[in-house]
């Protein structure tokens, strides 16, 4: 992703990444070679055990192991033919997506989160500590000693080993004990968690198998290295020593400590794999669906939407009976897939701005609900189609499971698919089921039907506006655009149409003259560039629409776009070229950036009192765009700015995103509402942001948190502080 | 049941002000720069409500009848997409812009061409000139009932039950067919159309008829009306400023202007 502008600070995504991987890896190292090192000088060269020590039947263990391994591949087996219901999904540039898979191994995305972070490293980091510890000892006793005579685990090496059970053990009942806390006694979570059998047997077994195997260890310790006179082996395994000597003291003979012993570890062995069982019938299957989900993540920026079919090619879709996805089998089969890697830790929920506002969505039971209803009607479909004569069940996915009213609270906004830990997309899924109540279906909710129709009949969708195109540029000469020059000012239908953004366009424009670049407009030629309509699921209006643009920019040569819309800059960037388009597009924030850092634009009038940006979610989360609107406004003399508790890729939407600004919000608080409470805490003189729909919001939003007009917070776009502080006489003369 | 839905094709009527000139020497308003005729709403509502009683029956036939320019076949795929079954574009010589009783006798004969209609369904009024008079000639000329401003359509044994919107409440008539209706937009939005059925719109039949085709001669279609001026009204208001120290003398002052003016 290389959209920095010429100028803004040089990212070295080399040098980081390189120490990204290294980091972790080195630090490993060093400490199983600092513990190497202490276990040297320890005289205990003959320390080692004995294989299933006072057990019988130990040869038990590869029964189970057998049975498991088979557990495992039948399951998924089964399970891969509910996958296969959906559509095709192509893979390709396998390179790129081994990189996610290291990315999903180095947990990046799990840590965003610092708690849950913190105690998943430590469930993560012991589950792979003691699923090595078992294996290498096994190993040992099974393939290394019977063919050398040898131990691999002896002396040093057995001690380190030891130790590193041990700490594996405790990270891990640190780790439970972490996630229980929230979980069970405070209740921590803003989100309904969705609490299933599963989520408590899962930690509870873990411990359990924890608990056990500490206590066999102890027992061990306890009935043989104690008296055997090898305290000095048993503390290197500190808690096992600790247990042994408890019950020495207490008074337990050998006799009862080999027993217990035995008891224990018949019930330590079979549980661990059950756990192991688990893999592949409860959510713990993630330890190997997330990295796989990881794998087959779109390579795509999140921000782009795409649709199998041309809908303009009346050939290819002649025979397609249905639009969008109404039916489970009309998902692609990564969609489906990814319904059980879903680990329902609310993360999505608890980030997503329609949940956070108390309306009627959370992504989390989006993907729930959706697996409900596959495992309800999947096994009949699959009968169906191998030549049962059974009916799939009742098929009310789109309005049954999934309610209307959760698909078109959606503001795209992207929040669920970037903190998801493993990678689940919210996004296209909840997008094909609109496209289903669009196209298919026909049914709109009424306020977003006029805005579609009015794209359709006038090219916008401001239905009942006062102003026309060119209105904006009323005083004002602006040089239409020819293909002579460079860029061409994409204005945009709320840029022209909507009198609180004209003062906005006509900022940028004074700026763009006043650093002397060289550009126009396409005035009364600009149309709606589709993206409300394919947010709101008519794939078809776009299509036409996108096709049509397409068309205007290759018939007047244009090469590079500026827009001050990161709606427009989304669709120009992500979603255009695959209808031919061959153009830079550049944000106004990224080129004011620029100016100024070039000289071009000297902000030399200041202003007083804090500033607060807003992150748009197309030119933040989806575009990666955080730092250039922030240094055009640290670029002004004076300028404080004061962030929000949520901020850059945690950015919180202003509740217009995914064509919410034609949607009535029925249920719950306004997101608005609620960002601009976030915006007014900051004590800020000013909100700004780089997005004409988040002004609306915010202009509506304002008010209703601060009602007493004279100490209200401005909302203004970054351009027109700029303008301010460059041009003699702004135009924003915006009174309020 | 057998309906026509006919549709007229007009300037946007939600044109800005701003936007909106005429000629007046030539006495016809100039299109304004980048918007496209529209259908005239109350007509997308009198298909809605055909398609009503089609689904209403669970069978019939809706055609879609347009007088004007070629461009109105635009118009008609239009109501297609949302479910009519076929098209008819009568276009030609004289039939660009023709006046009300024009209109009315094209649309009387085609209906008679057509055949076997039980009942043509028409907006209350055209949004462009508002003289709401085409669907009396129609049933003027074909000699059929007709019941205007209807909110609500339903067969019922062979006739048609029309709610009407009347100044003061509703009424509820019963008709005989074949029978005009006109629609008024208290009916309510008029269906988003599915993408199957914009898919087909276009495979629909479009029959392309002239005066001639309907054994009407130049002569019958010459306009009856004179068009004596066309302007915009200039708007003039005056805006007086009320002073006062406080918002109690404001009011004050406010309400004694009031009453010197007369209005309170
Ligand atoms: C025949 C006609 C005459 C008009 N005359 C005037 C006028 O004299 N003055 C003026 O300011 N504007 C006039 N308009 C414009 C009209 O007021 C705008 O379309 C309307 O303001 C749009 O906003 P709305 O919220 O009322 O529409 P909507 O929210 O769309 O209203 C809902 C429904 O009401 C219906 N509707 C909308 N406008 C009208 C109307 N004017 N008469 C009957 N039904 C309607 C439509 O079926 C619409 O779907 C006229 C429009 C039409 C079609
Ligand atoms: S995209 Fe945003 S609004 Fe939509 S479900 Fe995800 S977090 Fe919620
Ligand atoms: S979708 Fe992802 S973030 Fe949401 S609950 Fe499931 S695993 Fe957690």
């Amino acid at each position: 992703m290389d959209l920095a502008p010429k100028g803004s600070k040089a990212r070295r995504p080399d040098a980081r990444q390189v120490a990204e991987i290294l980091g972790p890896l080195v630090t490993i190292a060093l400490v199983i070679g600092i513990l190497y090192g202490i276990g040297s000088v320890a005289h205990s060269q003959h320390a080692q055990r004995e294989p299933f020590w006072g057990i019988t039947g130990g040869w038990a263990v590869y029964l189970f192991f057998a049975a498991v391994v088979a557990f495992l591949l039948y399951v998924p087996a089964r399970r891969a033919r509910l996958w296969r219901l959906g559509r095709g999904f192509r893979i390709g540039n396998v390179k790129e997506r081994i990189r996610n898979v290291q990315q999903a191994f180095e947990q990046r995305k799990v840590v965003r989160d610092a708690y849950a972070g913190f105690f998943h490293l430590c469930l993560y980091g012991s589950f792979i500590i003691l699923t090595l510890v078992t294996l290498i000892l096994a190993f040992d006793d099974e393939i290394i000693h019977p063919m050398t005579g040898h131990r691999f685990l002896e002396g040093n090496r057995y001690l380190v080993f030891k130790l590193v059970g041990d700490v594996g053990g405790l990270m891990g009942l640190l780790g439970i004990a972490m996630l229980a806390y929230p979980r069970w006694f405070r209740r921590r979570s803003r989100v309904r968690l969705d609490t299933r059998w599963e989520d408590h047997a899962l930690p509870l077994l873990y411990g359990a198998i924890l608990v056990t195997g500490f206590l066999a260890q102890g027992l061990r310790i306890g009935a043989t290295e104690l008296p055997e006179g090898h305290a000095a082996w048993s503390h290197w395994a500190p808690v096992g020593w600790l247990i042994g000597e408890a019950l020495t003291r207490a008074g337990s003979s050998i006799d009862l400590m080999t027993t217990l012993h035995a008891v224990v570890w018949w019930v330590h062995m079979p549980l661990a794999f059950v756990l192991l069982s688990m893999i592949v019938w409860t959510k713990f299957g993630h330890v190997l669906l997330a990295p796989t989900n990881a794998f087959f993540k779109t390579l795509d920026p999140y921000g782009r939407l795409s649709y199998p079919l041309n809908l303009m090619d009346e050939q290819a879709v002649a025979d397609v009976t249905s639009f969008g996805v109404g039916r489970v089998q009309d998902f692609t089969w990564k969609q489906l897939f990814e319904l059980d890697v879903c680990v329902r830790c609310g993360r999505c929920t608890a980030n997503c701005p329609a949940n956070i506002a108390g309306q009627p969505l959370s992504p989390m039971a989006i993907i729930q609900d959706l697996k409900t209803h596959l495992n309800r009607v999947g096994h009949g479909l699959l009968d169906a189609r191998h030549g049962g004569t059974e009916e799939p069940g009742p098929l009310d996915m789109v309005g049954g499971a999934i309610r209307e009213e959760s698909l078109w609270a959606c503001r795209t906004c992207g929040a669920c698919v970037t903190e998801c830990p493993v990678y689940i997309e919210h996004i296209p899924t909840i997008v094909d089921m609109r496209r289903y109540l669009v196209l298919d279906q026909a049914q709109v909710p009424e306020t977003a039907q006029q805005a579609l129709m009015n794209i359709e009949q006038r090219g916008h969708p401001w239905r009942g506006t006062a102003l026309q195109r060119t209105s904006w540029m009323e005083g004002m000469e602006v040089p239409e655009y020819t293909g002579e020059q460079e860029y061409l000012l994409w204005v945009g239908c709320t840029g022209a149409l909507v009198d609180r953004n004209v003062p906005v366009t006509r900022a940028v424009v004074r700026l763009l003259r006043e650093a002397g670049v060289s550009f126009g407009v396409l005035a009364a030629g600009e149309t709606c560039n589709g993206d409300p309509a394919r947010r709101l699921g008519n794939e078809y209006l776009f299509q036409v629409l996108a096709a049509q643009n397409v068309e205007t920019f290759k018939a007047v040569g244009v090469r590079k776009v500026i827009t001050g819309c990161p709606h427009c800059f989304n669709v120009f960037r992500n979603e255009y070229p695959e209808f031919g388009a061959q153009f830079e597009v550049i944000h106004h924030s990224q080129l004011l950036q620029r100016l100024v850092s070039e000289g071009k634009l000297q902000p030399k009038r200041g202003m007083q009192g804090g500033v607060t940006f807003h992150d748009s979610c197309y030119l933040g989360r989806h575009n990666g765009e955080y730092a250039a609107p922030r240094e055009v406004l640290e670029a002004i003399p004076g300028v404080q700015l004061v962030e929000m508790p949520r901020n850059r890729s945690k950015g919180y939407c202003c509740g217009a995103g995914g064509g919410n600004i034609w949607l009535e919000e029925k249920q719950g608080r306004r997101v608005n509402h609620v960002r601009a409470e976030e915006a007014a805490a900051t004590g800020a003189a000013v909100v700004a942001t780089a997005c004409p729909f988040c002004i609306q919001m915010f202009e509506d939003g304002i008010p209703a948190v601060q009602p007493d007009e004279t100490r209200r917070m401005k909302v203004m776009d970054i351009a027109e502080l700029l303008e301010a502080a460059v041009v003699a006489e702004p135009s924003a003369a915006r009174q309020s | 049941m057998d309906m026509i839905v006919c549709i007229k094709q007009i300037p946007d009527p939600e044109t800005p002000a701003s936007a909106f000139k005429v000629d007046e020497a030539a006495k016809k308003v100039i299109p304004a720069q980048g918007t496209q005729p529209v259908v005239s709403p109350f007509d997308l509502q009198a298909a809605e409500a055909a398609l009503r009683v089609k689904e209403q029956l669970g069978s019939g036939t809706i055609h879609v009848l347009s007088v004007g320019p070629a461009g109105a076949a635009q118009a008609i795929k239009q109501v297609l997409a949302m479910g009519a079954d076929d098209g008819f574009l009568i276009s030609g010589p004289g039939l660009d812009d023709p006046d009300a009783y024009a209109t009315a006798q094209v649309i009387a004969a085609a209906a008679k061409k057509i055949g076997n209609v039980d009942a043509i369904f028409m907006g209350r009024q055209a949004a462009d000139w508002d003289e709401g008079v085409v669907p009396m000639g129609v049933a003027e000329l074909l000699g059929w009932p007709q019941v205007t401003v209807a909110k609500a359509v339903t067969a019922a044994d062979g006739r048609l039950r029309v709610e009407r919107v009347l100044q003061d409440g509703f009424e509820t008539v019963e008709v005989i067919t074949p029978a005009v209706v006109t629609i008024s937009n208290e009916l309510g939005d008029p269906r988003y159309p599915k993408l199957q059925q914009i898919m087909m719109a276009g495979r629909k039949p479009l029959a392309q008829w002239t005066a001639a085709d309907l054994g009407l001669d130049a002569g019958q279609l010459q306009s009856r009306m004179e068009l004596e001026r066309l302007y915009v009204p200039v708007v003039e208001s005056q805006v007086e400023v009320i002073e006062g120290e406080s918002p109690a003398e404001m009011a004050a002052n406010l309400a004694r202007r009031l009453r010197e003016a007369r209005i309170i």
